[in-house]
């Protein structure tokens, strides 16, 4: 039987977009298959953070990188479980693919005053490896049809400006400097920003190559012949055939209880992207005897719950990222105790989540973000603005009655407090070193000194709940340097391609960055997809 | 600033209209994105509306205070966001006509508050007409006689 295309893509979002444009652009007809009625996926949900050493733009600024210097950076934090090849190629080709889209109408800027997590460690940045684009009009550059199948992501859509310009602005903490009646024309104008802004620049370079994407479609098997993917069953129960193979940009297992519960030891966890995404890539794949890694698995971050905000899949779950760096704040556990350095996310998720051998239970989890007036009347608390208080924040008039309040144990909560006072009262954490990096310190106050993380917290004092969010995975479809899915005898599954979180992140092995899953996605989409058609 | 106004025509006199209107309880349902509400005190209710913004569902309590009455003509009110930084109010009047029967009418309006002001503002520009709805059409649906003289 004749192929219908020469490639087909699972998925519509950063990844799944991205292969799309380069197997047209090599001159391959392809059809994106996407399982939602929305265009975007996990990308658009997030705060579209693209982390892509050596990039362009750091040498047009003059800033010094080098694919030796991105080396030096990752390899010692992978816990020697990246892939040569994979990270090579992420290293070597991500560049090139930006500067690639660029070219085609994906825009990206360098985040200003962004630096690595790790920055003042071997090989780390303090300026330039983190991009995004600016803001997309999607009213002028999207016909109707297409803008409403644009994802809104629950997360940032009121908040229409670019990384760019809110650093410029003076960041998250100085919201009251921000362009507030700017901001309100371009929400009349349907412009977004975040992850919605580059999956609006792809969906426009896709929509103007005329690349059909099959909306409400989702991939249910893969068709092979003589070992070789030759397409995919479709939800509708149709054959969709492709003579050079499929690559697969379904995201991971985000929201499938299953593979959460059967392989890691985590809490329950809550979804942050997609709805959509639920292991079906991965089974497809596992079906057919594909390799499977977990690197850690869930990629962890903190999350909170506003109040009356909710999906058709149930209550939309924040990002708690930025907040707890701001001074004037602290999180505790059950036992009313800190259990790490609050300004920086890395240290905050694996806390968050860590299971004690010991008593088999999660000391950290749940957790409270704890932070006084002067803090709420200062800085936003996601959609909350300074100044605002909602009567469902726990609130008390001293540290016991907020403990009491929120189930905490009432004496340690009152020493912690105590022994954090005194300490931020002359800017240091000797439990954590809150605000000792430069990572930490670029997300605190800038205005509030010796440690713009640190200040002591006044009553009254303010709750709130958080929980184990996850904005991805580590864990995913083992592949090697060009994308191609391996088999569990090591050996590539002709025809068959992943990117995204589909992939298993070989890069940075246990671990990962932000920007890092944005930028893996654009760069084994774009490769993967040129592979399987022998462009590569 | 966000606005919804409209008026309907209804089949009883104005003095029983007014009685139906006085009360918030008789109408509070009538709002179209109605979701629950309690009843604080003579005057004051608290109502919870749920709608869509984007793509969240989004539910917010706003607190309705009674402000003025002037019987049988004209019911003023105040609402105040619980759960969301919104400020506003509405009024709803009873016109007599020529036959003896009443034209219902009503203006809300809503703002948003705090420095997001001019964002939460563009938003509300979407979401209130859906939330209000026709509430004159809706209280006149309710309004027969029947209705109001129970």
């Amino acid at each position: 039987m004749s192929a219908d295309h020469e490639l087909i893509v699972v998925g519509a979002g950063g990844a799944g977009l991205t292969a799309a444009i380069a197997a047209h652009d090599a001159g391959a007809s392809v059809v994106v298959l996407e399982k939602s009625s929305y265009v975007g996926g996990t990308f658009a949900y997030s705060t579209g953070l693209t982390w892509i050493p050596n990039n362009h733009h750091m040498r047009e600024e003059g800033a010094d990188d080098s694919s030796a210097e991105a080396l030096r950076y990752i390899v010692p934090r992978t816990s020697g479980r990246h892939d040569e090849a994979v990270l090579e190629t992420f290293v070597g080709r991500g560049p090139d693919v930006i500067a690639y889209l660029e070219r085609e109408g994906v825009p990206f800027e360098i985040v200003p005053g962004y630096p690595d997590e790790q920055a003042d460690e071997p090989g780390g940045r303090t300026h330039g490896r983190y991009l995004s684009s600016p803001v997309f009009a999607a009213a002028a550059e999207l016909d109707a049809e297409w803008r409403e199948i644009l994802v809104r992501s629950p997360n940032y859509s009121g908040l229409p400006a670019s990384w760019r310009e809110i650093q410029g602005w003076g960041g998250f903490g100085s919201i009251a400097n921000w362009n507030w009646e700017l901001l309100a024309g371009r929400v009349r104008d349907d412009v977004r920003a975040f992850g919605m802004s580059t999956a609006g620049y792809l969906l426009k370079a896709a929509r103007a190559r005329g690349i059909e994407i099959r909306l409400d479609t989702a991939a249910v098997s893969l068709l092979t012949d003589r070992g070789r993917v030759i397409g995919v069953t479709d939800s509708r129960g149709e054959e969709v055939r492709a003579s050079r193979g499929v690559v697969l940009s379904t995201g991971s297992y985000d929201n499938d209880p299953t593979f959460k519960r059967n392989l890691e030891p985590h809490p329950p966890t809550v979804s942050l992207g997609a709805p959509t995404v639920d292991g079906s890539g991965l089974v497809m794949a596992l079906e057919l005897g594909a390799q499977f890694a977990l690197l850690g698995g869930q990629l962890l971050t903190p999350a909170y719950h506003v109040e009356g905000e909710e999906t058709d899949a149930g209550p939309v779950y924040r990002m708690l990222a930025r907040e707890p760096g701001f001074p004037g704040s602290v999180i505790v556990n059950r036992n009313g105790e800190r259990f790490c350095d609050e300004s920086t996310i890395t240290e905050l998720r694996r806390a968050l989540a860590l299971l004690d051998p010991h008593t088999r239970s999660y000391p950290n989890h749940p957790a409270f973000f704890v932070f006084d007036q002067r803090w709420k009347d200062r800085y936003p608390l996601g959609p909350i603005m300074p100044g605002e208080t909602p009567e469902w924040l726990s609130r008390a008039d001293t540290a016991s009655e907020l403990a009491r309040l929120i189930g905490v144990d009432e004496k340690r909560f009152e020493t912690t407090l105590t022994t954090f006072n005194e300490g931020a009262a002359v800017g240091t954490d000797e439990s954590f070193g809150r605000g000792e990096s430069k990572f930490s310190r670029a997300h605190g106050d800038p205005e509030v000194t010796p440690n713009p993380c640190l200040r002591p917290l006044e009553p009254p004092l303010y709750a709130l709940d958080v929980c184990v969010g996850i904005v991805g995975t580590n864990g995913g479809l083992v592949i090697d340097g060009t994308g191609a899915v391996q088999s569990v005898r090591g050996e590539s599954i002709p025809g068959l391609y992943a990117a995204g979180n589909a992939a298993a992140n070989l890069v940075g092995g246990l671990w990962y960055n932000a920007g890092m899953m944005n930028a893996r996605g654009m760069i084994f989409g774009f490769v993967g997809a040129r592979a399987a058609l022998g462009a590569e | 600033m966000a606005e919804s106004l409209g008026e309907a025509r209804c089949d009883v006199q104005p003095d029983v209209a007014w009685l139906f209107i006085r009360n918030l309880d008789n109408w509070i349902r009538e709002f179209q994105g109605y979701d629950d509400h309690t009843v604080e005190a003579d005057g004051s209710i608290l109502l919870q509306m749920r709608g869509k913004m984007g793509f969240m569902t989004k539910v917010t309590r706003l607190r309705i205070v009674i402000t003025e009455e002037q019987p049988p003509s004209r019911l003023s009110f105040s609402m105040t966001g619980v759960t969301d930084a919104l400020d506003g109010g509405g009024e709803l009047h009873i016109t007599p006509t020529e036959g003896g029967t009443s034209i219902i009418s009503y203006r809300v309006t809503l703002s948003g508050r705090g420095i997001a002001a001019p964002v939460l503002n563009e938003f509300l520009n979407f979401v209130v007409p859906d939330a209000i709805g026709d509430l004159a059409a809706r209280i006149a649906e309710r309004l027969t006689p029947e209705a109001a003289g129970a």
